[in-house]
């Protein structure tokens, strides 16, 4: 079991919940869930599912429709890495992670030898709680490859005082599966952990992810969202900044095709001094995609000199495409820095116009300004083979 | 190389050219002068090929060929270039990225292969050095950040790049400040070629001590009213367009 020890995180109801539906095995969901599931669009689906989890006043834009679907809970939950082939086998065949070994700047990181077997999920287990105690790269993968199943798993990471890691979330799904994923991270004083979730290439089926995270004193958490496409996606994160001088950098690039839904709700919550948090996000959506952005900096009043930066920027492609921002700020301290800044618009025609003047053909004009615009989110990363395979899996390039 | 015909554009319906007409050679420079609003600006886009702009007469010949029935990349390709008067920023994306997509653009029209990254990069900084601008601007974002000079210097260093046939320069000496101005000025002496020509779109008679034009236009009320040489410039600059507003050719 983890070592985990923050209170705040309800990890014992998590568990719990999640161990009463394991118990279960591959039979279908009790009745009193499923007809949850089945129900109108309601907090209450997630609220069955994730107890103690959602930001239940922000679905208002979110279309649940797809989890009305009859899911099965299945033995479909694991993972493929290999403690034996770091750092990844091939057979994995996750672009990003050959991207990483070819990134200098990764490259010089110690990969550990031990931990990646805490991270390991097999068969039905839908639980794993790893601490990160060694500094270095991590990987974590789930995989829901069975249609209309659905994998609820549950993981902690706790990353010890001091310790620097680096973590690969990847979650390959099944396009008619949904995976429930429910990840907590404590960090201890002085910790810094980056956190990239990517996406194997292709159209994913459905994801809730589940992120709180308690980041201790002068502790740092870093996340990247790397371009993937799902049918529908929701990202909830709550951050919430425990220690003095810690720190929350999220970062994403976005796309919305037909038929997807892209969704990220985010709460930081800033309960201690002279904390720094940044939401950078970019997006774009295409005709028939719906993307949602809810960011929320929250300021306790004990979050005296707080230093918090929002922005989300997004681009209607053309007609048709949805895009719902949603920026907001609590503030309770006196003596804070909070900005936002939120942007939806079409493409500006003095942008394509002098792309074309330059000679590029229309096609490659509008990749390029579209890449651009949501690499602005990405730049922070580090490593160059990782951005660019970020800008491949933007999907883009006609 | 570049005949403009007796030309009327409308903007929604509103006339700003009205019967314009130029004929612009190989290697020579013309400068087109005029108060604002006389449609100098609007002459260079529709030059360029941007919507919005209605031909309701008239014609632009570019070596033979009818201007107007090509989009603008086309225009590019067969080489007119338009130094922006207000050149826009284009987030996230490099100089070279942008370039690199440009001159492949560019090469494919003329069904050449992708330019190779040790030969662009090698013409990039060439360029830039010919500008004097320092060689990280290249990784900078297209125009993002630069103070107006730096643009107005970015627009002549990307002409430098092209290598077009046409080049119109719509108030590119705005903004810049004297040392600027020379640079960007002997940079296009450096351009200028007996097979390429300029149309220098000006307020200011001083960029013009540095491209001394072969013939200077006054637009007025959307068409031109008076050419002459070099002098009428001086002359301008001396008297004001108020003697020049009525037309006598």
């Amino acid at each position: 079991m983890s070592t985990l020890t923050t209170a705040s995180l309800s990890l014992e109801a998590g568990v719990a919940h999640l161990e009463k539906l394991l118990r279960q095995g591959s039979a279908s969901i009790p009745a009193s869930l499923s007809r949850k599931l089945t129900a109108a669009q309601s907090p209450d689906t997630l609220q069955a599912i994730f107890p103690g989890g959602s930001l239940y006043e922000e679905w208002k834009y979110t279309p649940l429709s797809i989890l009305r679907t009859p899911w099965t809970l299945g033995q479909s939950v694991y993972s493929e890495l290999s403690q034996t082939a770091l750092p990844l086998p091939l057979s994995f065949e996750m672009p990003s992670l050959q991207a990483i070994e070819a990134s200098p700047a990764l490259e010089s990181l110690p990969l550990p030898a031990s931990p990646w077997e805490k991270l390991i999920l097999s068969g039905a287990t839908t639980y794993a709680a790893a601490t990160l105690d060694q500094a270095g790269l991590y990987g974590f993968s789930v995989s829901q490859p069975e249609p209309c199943r659905v994998a609820p798993t549950l993981c902690t990471l706790y990353v010890p005082a001091g310790v620097e890691a680096e973590m690969l979330l990847h979650t390959a799904i099944h396009p008619e599966g949904l995976l429930l994923l429910q990840l907590h991270v404590a960090l201890e004083a002085g910790a810094r952990l980056v956190l990239y979730h990517a996406a194997p290439e292709g159209i994913q089926g459905n994801l809730l992810l589940l992120l709180s995270a308690s980041v201790g004193k002068e502790a740092s958490l870093s996340i990247f969202s790397l371009p993937g496409r799902y049918r529908w996606i929701r990202t909830e994160s709550r951050i919430a900044l425990n220690g003095a001088g810690s720190e929350s950098l999220l970062y994403g690039a976005h796309t919305a095709h037909e038929n997807e839904v892209c969704d990220t709700a985010i709460r930081v919550s800033h309960l201690a001094p002279h904390t720094h948090s940044n939401q950078l996000f970019r997006s774009v959506a295409f005709k028939g995609g719906r993307r949602i952005f809810l960011g929320r900096i929250h300021v306790a009043r004990e979050g005296q000199k707080t230093n918090a930066y929002q922005s989300h920027k997004a681009l209607l492609w053309e007609s048709g495409a949805e895009v719902y921002s949603r920026p907001q700020l609590e503030i309770f301290a006196d003596d804070v820095r909070c900005t936002h800044g939120v942007t939806t618009g079409f493409l500006q025609g003095d942008m394509l116009f002098y792309l074309l003047a330059r000679g590029l053909p229309e096609s490659v004009a509008r990749t390029l300004i579209a890449e651009g615009f949501l690499m602005e989110a990405l730049e922070a990363i580090p490593g160059e083979s990782l951005r660019d395979y970020a800008r491949t899996q933007l999907g883009l390039s006609p | 190389m570049l005949e403009i015909r007796n030309l009327h554009v409308s903007v929604e319906g509103k006339p700003i050219l009205k019967g314009l007409s130029l004929s612009i050679q190989p290697g020579e420079i013309h400068a087109l002068m005029g108060p604002n609003g006389a449609g100098k600006s609007t002459l260079a886009v529709v030059l360029a090929g941007k919507e919005g702009y209605e031909v309701t007469e008239g014609e632009i010949l570019f070596d033979g060929q009818d201007l107007l029935s090509l989009g603008p990349e086309e225009r590019s390709h067969a080489g007119v270039f338009l130094a922006f008067q207000y050149p826009v920023e284009i987030p996230g994306v490099s100089m070279v990225q942008f370039l690199r997509a440009a001159l492949n653009a560019h090469r494919a029209a003329r069904g050449q292969d992708p330019i190779d990254t040790a030969e662009l990069m090698r013409l990039l900084r060439e360029k830039a050095a010919l500008l004097k601008l320092d060689p990280a601007f290249l990784t900078r974002s297209v125009n993002e950040g630069f103070s107006g000079g730096e643009r107005k210097r970015a627009e002549i260093f990307q002409m430098a790049v092209l290598n077009p046939r046409l080049a119109i320069l719509d108030e590119t000496d705005s903004g810049l400040d004297i040392d600027a101005l020379r640079i960007v000025a002997e940079a296009v002496m450096n351009l200028r070629r007996p097979d390429n020509a300029f149309l220098v779109i000006t307020h200011y008679h001083r960029i013009l001590q540095y491209l001394v034009p072969n013939f200077v236009h006054i637009l007025a009320d959307g068409r031109i009213v008076r050419t002459g040489g070099p002098e009428l410039a001086l002359e301008l600059e001396a008297k004001g367009y108020e003697p020049f507003l009525s037309p006598v050719v």
